[in-house]
């Protein structure tokens, strides 16, 4: 049997090294949060506009390393909700840096802060004319006949679109990272905007689209602990000095939220969430089936095991819809952001990625 | 750490000593007052020690064990409210809730319009409509500028492959940009 003496040495051992830790919390409070409350500069991976339209921006991020990867890695993210730069969010943890420091020529398409002006944005506009022409610029300024192409979240939506439409699409090989398919599987945003008592429409029609508070609390609502379990975790690492400035950083991200086109928003609602079209092989855009069998590319899909927003299922979905032989389904730990922005994307998901598109862009 | 450590057996150890207090308690109230009050206390004290004793021999590392508690308790709740806000009923109430919200703001708005667009009106400011109509001007504008430019890009590659006597020049490269460059700057292309 255990010496209680023995032990009582040891939980006050405990306590004093949790005392010591309090103190060093307190002192990196003060001085992170209290006299030097700035948050870190983000999206510090040099990068060139361009192209524009609007206010989408192209951006190219140039690679560093001294043997160039033979393909540029063209990212396209959400449309609305938040802004892209999580994608290169601080030095040393940024996955579009990762890819520039492997030798990738990255570009990255920005939508801009989506406003009432946006509300006639739609699929169609995306699909058919913008990213068409991105795509065509990034093909002139490389000089190249591919690319490989990146879809995360609702841009995987519009990539997975592309795709299907346009055949002949200079895209050799293709990722999908956390990225919808099978919207009955869709969780909680499922069962909210997949109901008939959605007012999908009214809200259009009064605010053009969802307007960046109404977009901020339905997020909210999805992990009503969120900001609880997020300040708790800032208190319990906060002796760490090295852990302060990352909270800032995707704690700023997280709350810097931006509307989405009503025209955009309707078509998820009503065609995705309500109707399960795109995997049903029903979505139709222009008169033109979208139909995930006519995609051949090789094909990497990523998926987080505690999304909260696209639940694995969703993720995997496509997997069985394409029509690619060469198709690779990871299902990695972390929420919705974290698989690609977080710390264990470092060893996790960035070499995966990296490995699996070196293999397949020799030219 | 021990491997007794853990939220269950921290569970256990409180039931463990609301029993034992319980019971020493009931047992103090019926008993016969003894001649010395205080044995009664030395023997609550024992108890008590005995059971934090067990205490730090079950977790010796208690504080991390209950900073796994706390946040175990936060994905709890967290699992709770998703389990509530999951069901039919809740997107029903949360659907018709909404739709109320936005018919009320919708009245209102139009009952204060003609007030409102007369006041900007007498401001020399434009009205919401106004200024609605101008961006859809705009991105009008902008969506044939974007055509004039397809088109130029494919003349351009056109003459570029088509022809071999005179070829036409490449573009010039798109010039690195300050990212910090003011709205309203085009690239080149």
């Amino acid at each position: 049997m255990a010496n209680p003496m023995m032990q009582a040495a040891e939980f006050t051992q405990a306590m004093q090294n949790e005392l010591h830790k309090n103190l060093t919390r307190w002192s990196n409070w003060m001085s992170d949060f209290v006299v030097s409350p700035a948050e870190p500069p983000m999206a510090q991976t040099p990068r060139d506009l361009v192209w524009k339209r609007g206010k989408i921006q192209l951006y190219r991020y140039p690679s560093q390393a001294a043997q160039r990867q033979p393909l540029p890695y063209v990212m396209v993210p959400w449309l609305g909700i938040s802004r892209p730069y999580i994608l290169d969010m601080l030095p040393g943890h940024s996955m579009i840096e990762y890819l520039v420091q492997q030798g990738h020529e990255v570009y990255l398409i920005d939508w801009g802060v989506i406003a009432e002006e946006d509300k006639n944005l739609g699929l169609e506009d995306i699909v058919f004319k913008i990213l068409p022409r991105a795509i065509d610029t990034i093909l002139d300024l490389s000089q190249v006949p591919a690319l490989n192409l990146n879809g995360f979240c609702l841009g995987g939506v519009i990539t997975n679109s592309y795709l299907r439409l346009h055949p002949d699409a200079p895209v050799r090989n293709y990722i999908a990272i956390v990225t919808p398919v099978d919207f009955e599987q869709g969780g909680l945003l499922k069962t909210w905007l997949g109901h008939a008592a959605f007012p999908t429409d009214v809200l259009v029609r009064q605010y053009g689209g969802i307007p960046t508070s109404l977009m901020g609390m339905g997020f909210k609502m999805l992990r009503p602990t969120g900001d609880a379990a997020s300040l708790s975790g800032l208190w319990f690492n906060m002796n760490k000095k090295d852990y302060i400035p990352i909270y800032k950083a995707m704690d700023r991200w997280a709350n810097d939220f931006v509307g989405m086109p009503g025209r955009f928003f309707s078509q998820i609602q009503h065609e995705l969430y309500a109707q399960n079209k795109m995997l049903k092989g029903e979505l139709m855009l222009q008169g033109r089936r979208v139909n995930l069998r006519n995609i051949q590319q090789p094909m990497f899909v990523a998926a987080a095991s505690k999304d909260h927003i696209v639940p694995p299922l969703a993720a995997k979905g496509l997997m069985g819809a394409v029509g690619s032989q060469d198709k690779q389904f990871m299902e990695l730990p972390g929420g919705h952001i974290s698989v690609f922005a977080g710390r264990q994307a470092h060893t996790m998901l960035w070499p995966a990625l990296h490995a699996w598109v070196v293999e397949r862009s020799a030219v | 750490m021990s491997p007794q450590a853990s939220p269950n057996n921290f569970t256990e150890f409180w039931q463990d000593f609301l029993r034992q207090s319980s019971s020493f308690w009931s047992q103090a109230a019926t008993a016969p007052q003894p001649p010395d009050p205080s044995h009664a206390w030395q023997q609550f004290v024992t108890m008590w020690t005995a059971c934090w004793t067990k205490a730090f021999t079950l977790s010796p590392d208690t504080i991390q064990t209950s900073q796994k508690l706390w946040m175990d308790q936060l994905e709890t709740i967290s699992q709770g409210f998703a389990k509530v806000m999951g069901t039919d009923t809740f997107a029903a109430m949360q659907g018709q809730f909404f739709e109320q919200q936005l018919s009320w703001q919708d009245h209102l708005t139009k009952t204060i319009q003609p007030q409102t667009d007369a006041a900007l009106r007498a401001l020399n400011l434009p009205s919401r409509n106004q200024m609605d109509r101008l961006f859809e001007r705009i991105v009008n504008i902008e969506e044939r500028l974007d055509d004039v430019e397809t088109d130029t890009r494919l003349i351009r590659r056109a003459l570029r492959h088509g022809n071999d006597a005179a070829p036409v020049a490449d573009p010039p490269p798109a010039r690195a940009r300050n990212r910090n460059a003011p709205e309203g700057e085009g690239a080149e292309s």
